[in-house]
């Protein structure tokens, strides 16, 4: 299937596409030389995890659009179909570039660090004999094949599970079976480590080992072929219609669902015969165009076991350890009293947002404490200290968000905690996900109440903080405060909306606030002087405000947009947007901070936020845009923005016909490394 | 440590909280503001009752309510409810409902009292040297059942009503009439104006320096209809308002709905709140619109703080006013007045009576002659139902009732206690009338001649002969009042067991 090519519209790009070329970055790394090889395997698996969250998101939707016949035209233009048709065309020139890199380059270094990936047949016979044991002892009980005949209909196939199909000719009436085995990847490891010689590392493939003596599953029987697949299904669930008082319920139980949503990719190995692909084809009712023939291994999410695995911090970047600033030794609560605070995760620990709420949880001033938890990692110390303030008695509220994507499963096992605890468990507020990142402490002092706010653009989630790029603010500015609090009364349905001091909340007037700023910085623009717009995020695709920064770009405000993942708007066009200059930072940390500055006649205002500027993010969820005022955060600010308009590492400059150019350092120019530079 | 407290407003198309910390100069700091709706007032107004859904849903608001009042270890918490309930005939199983499942305990507001705790907040945050209590001002709060109206003058409150012309009854009532479809705007147009001129009549025949309104709706009608322009605008022109308001006056609701993509519920109250305004505005022309954001909980929490706050001097004009609309002898009740007053005041001893009392005391003196505006004959009937229907903010109606009944025992010996009003006294209330009614017919007496003789008159009260000593001036002629005198001291000496003693002072 070829696809000419694209005409892209006059205005915006395509969301799908664009995110594509965001992969495309990620492959990037993968491929790059440049990086350790642990890294490089570690980005080429998060390319393929990136790659079947898209299909289980995004390309569901636009099946299920044109089952709906649905013929709206996205924002650059396109139905749904002809969107299927370009992001089918790019997935397939990715996958044989990722093929590229992972096959003769990848791997080839890996054999060059004496780390090799076998095939039964390369074996020595001591290594052929631990197979067959760990087959025997490991693999063999827990696994069953299951036959699909007149007596035994076609098995429901899970999502993100790998399969073998197998065909076998009966002994005794020579009748071709055609049955699946389930690679069993989620209670075994996924590579086997074999007996090597000192100084070589040998691995196999899971799949190989089954494969390596699949008979013993057809006694009597010849195994005639056997095909690996693997099946990706609509991750989605609606949520219309739903009482907020069964929602755990109802997330637990949909949770089982997901894995059996209509299947929106199969992925073959190359070598698949055309009788196999027939049978999953019309079993699995997918369309002809959503099958990928691959070369072996599929689903290269094994890599990143491997990067755990692997002892060789050679082969990885340099451990990095986020330092905790000085203004946390000491209590957190007197520290945020004297001055506003701030944290920039990685490169500082999250350790002192669990110290304040540990804090609070022992503190007999401390009344109340109230959390909005989104994402939240397993074991979290959050969690516990939560926990541990309901059971001294303070009043504990937690949002938890239980439609997180993919953490659901985290969050009700947190959910359960907590209400056991005594929290008082929220989950959301139906129809509008919960995403803003807040924590409101109220504690009753000498002079009176006085609330204590942390507010921040990334999860709760201390493993997260570890990589994500995130930033954090501690205030207890008394409108901030309250504006958290009303928050807290709207999400938790205690309150509608009735007034926001400083915080811009989405849906109610994020939007607003964001177009009045542009619309301020366009007023107070003059050829001579002149505004400034930088802007942070991971996403841009609201139409309202695209055609705001255009405005912009026409009064002369110069605008400079770091967008890490999906960008709609055309920079550099002239006549429309050649004042906006748009790039996008890969690399060792996922940047994830939204971080904004107005010039606004050079008294610029600062903001950070949990929103990107996406339809999804204004209208359907609860996101918050929060104002800096302190004057050494805003510095640091400055200090971030600098970086991420200097960096010339990790930088990609987005050009007005949607290409990603990655920046190059000019001979004679100094290197600058966002992620060392924060890191010393 | 600062005390945290609470209010809860129940009102007709909402429910608040306010969580506040009271500051020792006597100050408050907001801490929480939440609002849930919830339209008791659709079904009060309509069906006059609240049905079994609001009982429910009240309660869970109110459960809301709580947890964050627990948050912030909240000690005081002052809960009253308005208009919506007060009108339902199942109030008190509404409110018995509320607090078994809360223990929550609402307070059913008066309207005088709603005026006097709007009228506080007012003027907190427009009165004083602020300007704009100056001249003569209206003060008018739309409301979805009521539109309430609070005349000042100088910053003093002369004349406070309460109409039931709020835009939900109203339309209501009209839904209620078989209009063609065509005509219903021009009809309620003309309701509401045929009623806002109606109120005008009543109130002083005097020119308007300004409009102070109160409550979201005006603003929101005008963020509205100026397209947002004028949206953050607190003080408007009317010749400004009024060009903006007449063009969408002429719209019909589905034209209105249209216009401003509003919902069907917020049409019905919004339009019919546009014709209420406009029609407010023709009939009395004012220079400028003062648009105000205060509501009744600041009422409330101010009404908290500041206890020792005298209302009085409003209480008081405005019966003063009243008695002039029925062409009372000023003279006379100014003279019965100042007698009261100096007669409650040098009996405290005898009668132990609290400040309060004093100015029911002070309203009844002022008012016991209107009734002569109905006929002179038996006007102390007249009077009475004439001031127990009359509406005085800052009274209750039950003060208001007590102050009719002393006003018609001015005459005639039994004394009475309400049982025309079918006003129900408890014991100590009755006694309270006794005595007052005792000072009042004393007070009277004193000027009988409606020629102000009681100015001269020196009270002395006796402690050790348990006597009260009239000292009259030597040289006038007081017949006719040490006849009455004479006559009306007995319920006096009946009710204190104390002499009263005439007593002519030549040296006077």
């Amino acid at each position: 299937m070829a696809v000419k090519k694209i005409q892209w519209d006059k205005n915006y790009f395509n969301r799908e596409y664009s995110w594509l070329l965001f992969n495309d970055r990620v492959l990037n790394l993968a491929a790059d030389k440049s990086l350790p090889l642990l890294e490089r395997a570690r980005f080429n698996a998060i390319f393929s995890t990136n790659l079947d969250e898209f299909f289980m998101v995004r390309v569901a939707s636009i099946i299920r659009r044109m089952e709906l016949a649905d013929r709206r035209l996205d924002i650059s233009g396109f139905t749904p179909e002809e969107q299927l048709l370009f992001v089918i065309d790019k997935v397939k020139n990715q996958l044989k570039k990722q093929e590229k890199i992972f096959h003769s380059d990848i791997l080839e270094a890996f054999a060059g660090k004496n780390i090799f990936f076998d095939k039964i047949a390369d074996l020595t016979k001591e290594q052929q004999q631990f197979v067959f044991n760990y087959f025997q002892e490991r693999i063999f009980p827990v696994t069953l094949p299951m036959a699909c005949d007149l007596g035994h209909p076609f098995p429901m196939l899970l999502s993100d599970q790998l399969y073998l199909a197998v065909y076998s000719r009966m002994e005794r009436d020579g009748k071709r079976l055609f049955s699946i085995i389930p690679i069993p990847h989620k209670v075994l490891p996924r590579i086997i480590r074999l007996p090597s010689a000192k100084d070589e590392r040998h691995f196999i493939m899971l799949e190989d080992a089954v494969r390596a003596y699949l008979e013993q599953f057809y006694i009597g029987n010849e195994v005639l072929e056997n095909t690996l697949f693997r099946v990706t299904r609509d991750a989605e669930f609606s949520l219309e219609d739903m009482d907020a008082e069964d929602l755990r319920q109802k997330v637990a139980s949909q949770l089982k669902e997901r894995k059996k949503g209509p299947a929106v990719r199969l992925e073959v190995e190359k070598s698949a015969p055309n009788s196999v692909l027939k049978r999953l084809v019309s079993e699995l009712e997918i369309d002809k165009n959503l099958v990928f023939k691959l070369k072996v291994p599929l689903d290269f999410s094994y890599l990143l076991s491997l990067y755990e695995e692997l002892d060789n911090p050679e082969l990885k970047y340099t451990p990095f350890r986020g330092k905790t600033p000085a203004w946390t030794e000491k209590s957190i609560f007197t520290s945020i009293s004297k001055k506003d605070r701030y944290l920039h995760h990685p490169y500082h620990l999250f350790n002192p947002v669990v110290k304040l709420v540990e804090e609070a949880a022992v503190d007999p001033k401390v009344l109340a404490v109230k959390l909005v938890l989104y994402r939240v990692s397993a074991n979290s110390p959050i969690v516990k200290a939560l926990k541990k303030a309901a059971e001294n008695g303070k009043q504990v509220s937690v949002l938890l968000e239980l439609y997180a994507r993919f953490d659901e499963e985290n969050n009700l096992i947190n959910a359960k905690i907590l209400e056991e605890a005594g929290c008082h468990v929220i989950y959301g507020v139906v129809g509008f996900k919960t995403h803003a990142k807040a924590l409101l402490i109220i504690r009753r002092e000498a002079g009176g109440i006085r609330r204590f706010v942390h507010l921040a653009t990334g999860n709760y989630n201390d493993r997260t903080a570890r990589v994500y790029s995130d930033f954090g603010l501690f205030t207890v500015r008394e409108d901030i405060a309250e504006d958290v609090s009303h928050l807290f009364n709207v999400i938790t349905g205690y309150s509608r909306p009735v007034r926001w001091r400083r915080l811009g909340v989405a849906p109610i007037n994020l939007r607003e606030k964001i177009l009045e700023l542009i619309e301020n910085e366009i007023a107070k623009s003059r050829k001579e002087m002149p505004g400034h717009i930088f802007a942070k995020m991971n996403s841009l695709l609201d139409k309202e405000i695209i055609d705001a920064l255009y405005r912009a770009s026409r009064s002369h405000v110069k605008i400079d947009l770091v967008v890490r993942g999906i960008c709609a708007l055309k920079p550099g066009v002239k006549g429309l947007s050649e004042n906006i200059f748009v790039r996008s930072i890969v690399g060792r940390f996922l940047e994830h901070a939204r971080i904004f500055r107005f010039n606004n006649n050079n008294s610029p205002l600062y903001f950070i936020s949990s929103a990107d500027w996406m339809p999804r993010n204004l209208n359907k969820r609860i996101e918050a845009l929060v104002p800096v005022d302190d004057d050494e955060i805003k510095s640091y600010l400055d200090r971030i923005i600098s970086f991420n308009l200097a960096d010339n590492v990790n930088s990609w400059v987005l050009l007005p016909d949607g290409r990603y150019k990655r920046v190059k350092m000019k001979s004679g120019e100094e290197k600058i490394d966002i992620f060392e530079n924060f890191m010393r | 440590m600062l005390k945290t407290c609470a209010a809860i407003d129940l009102g007709s198309n909402a429910i608040r909280l306010t969580i506040f910390e009271c500051l020792p100069d006597g100050g408050y700091k907001i801490l929480e503001s939440l609002s849930q709706p919830l339209r008791l007032g659709k079904e009060t107004f309509v069906n006059l009752e609240i049905g079994p859904e609001h009982f429910k849903k009240a309660v869970k608001i109110i459960e809301g309510f709580s947890r964050v009042m627990d948050e912030y270890a909240v000690s005081t918490v002052i809960s009253v409810t308005t208009s919506a309930v007060r009108e339902a005939k199942n109030r008190l199983d509404f409110i018995d409902y509320i607090q078994s499942k809360t223990g929550v305990r609402l307070e059913i507001l008066e309207d005088t009292e709603e005026t006097r705790l709007t009228f506080l907040a007012l003027e907190r945050e427009l009165g004083g040297d602020k300007g704009y209590f100056s001249g003569n001002n209206l003060i008018i709060e739309l409301g979805s059942g009521n539109v309430k109206t609070i005349f000042i003058r100088d910053g003093v409150i002369l004349v406070s009503q309460l109409h039931k012309i709020g835009a939900l009854r109203v339309m209501e009532i009209l839904k209620d009439v078989n209009i063609q479809q065509h005509k219903f705007e021009k009809v309620l147009r003309e309701f509401i104006r045929t009623d806002v001129h109606l109120l005008r009549e009543e109130l002083p025949d005097e020119k308007l320096d300004r409009f102070i309104v109160v409550g979201a709706l005006v603003p929101e009608i005008i963020s509205y209809i100026s397209s947002g322009k004028l949206k953050n605008k607190r003080r408007l022109k009317t010749l400004e308002l009024m060009k903006i308001l007449d063009e969408y006056g002429k719209l019909t609701l589905h034209q209105f709905t249209e216009r401003f993509s509003l919902s069907q519920d917020r049409a019905d109250i919004l339009l019919p709140s546009l014709h209420i305004f406009t029609g407010f505005l023709d009939s009395f022309s004012p220079r400028e619109v003062v648009l105000s954001e205060i509501t009744l909980t600041d009422g409330l929490i101010l009404n908290l703080g500041r206890k020792s706050y005298d209302f009085s001097p409003h209480i008081l004009a405005s019966a003063e006013y009243l008695g002039k609309k029925y062409f009372n002898d000023e003279e006379h009740a100014a003279g019965v007045h100042s007698i009261s007053v100096e007669i409650f005041n040098k009996t405290k001893s005898l009668h132990r009576l609290k400040k309060g009392d004093l100015l029911i005391l002070e309203v009844a003196a002022i008012l016991h002659d209107v009734g002569r505006f109905v006929n002179s004959r038996e006007h102390h009937k007249h009077s009475e139902y004439l001031i127990a229907n009359a509406s005085i903010a800052g009274l209750t109606r039950k003060q208001l009732q007590m102050a009719a009944v002393i006003a018609r025992n001015h005459r005639r010996f039994t004394i009475k206690y309400g049982e025309n009003l079918k006003a129900g006294f408890s014991s100590r209330e009755r006694m309270k009338i006794r005595k007052l009614s005792a000072i009042l017919r004393l007070a009277n007496t004193l000027d009988l001649g409606h020629s102000g003789t009681g100015s001269g008159v020196n009270i002395r009260y006796q402690k050790k002969k348990e006597r009260l000593r009239f000292e009259i001036p030597g040289r006038g002629d007081f017949q006719l009042e040490e006849w009455g005198f004479n006559r009306s001291k007995r319920l006096f000496e009946a009710v204190f067991n104390t002499e009263c003693q005439w007593f002519v002072n030549e040296e006077l």
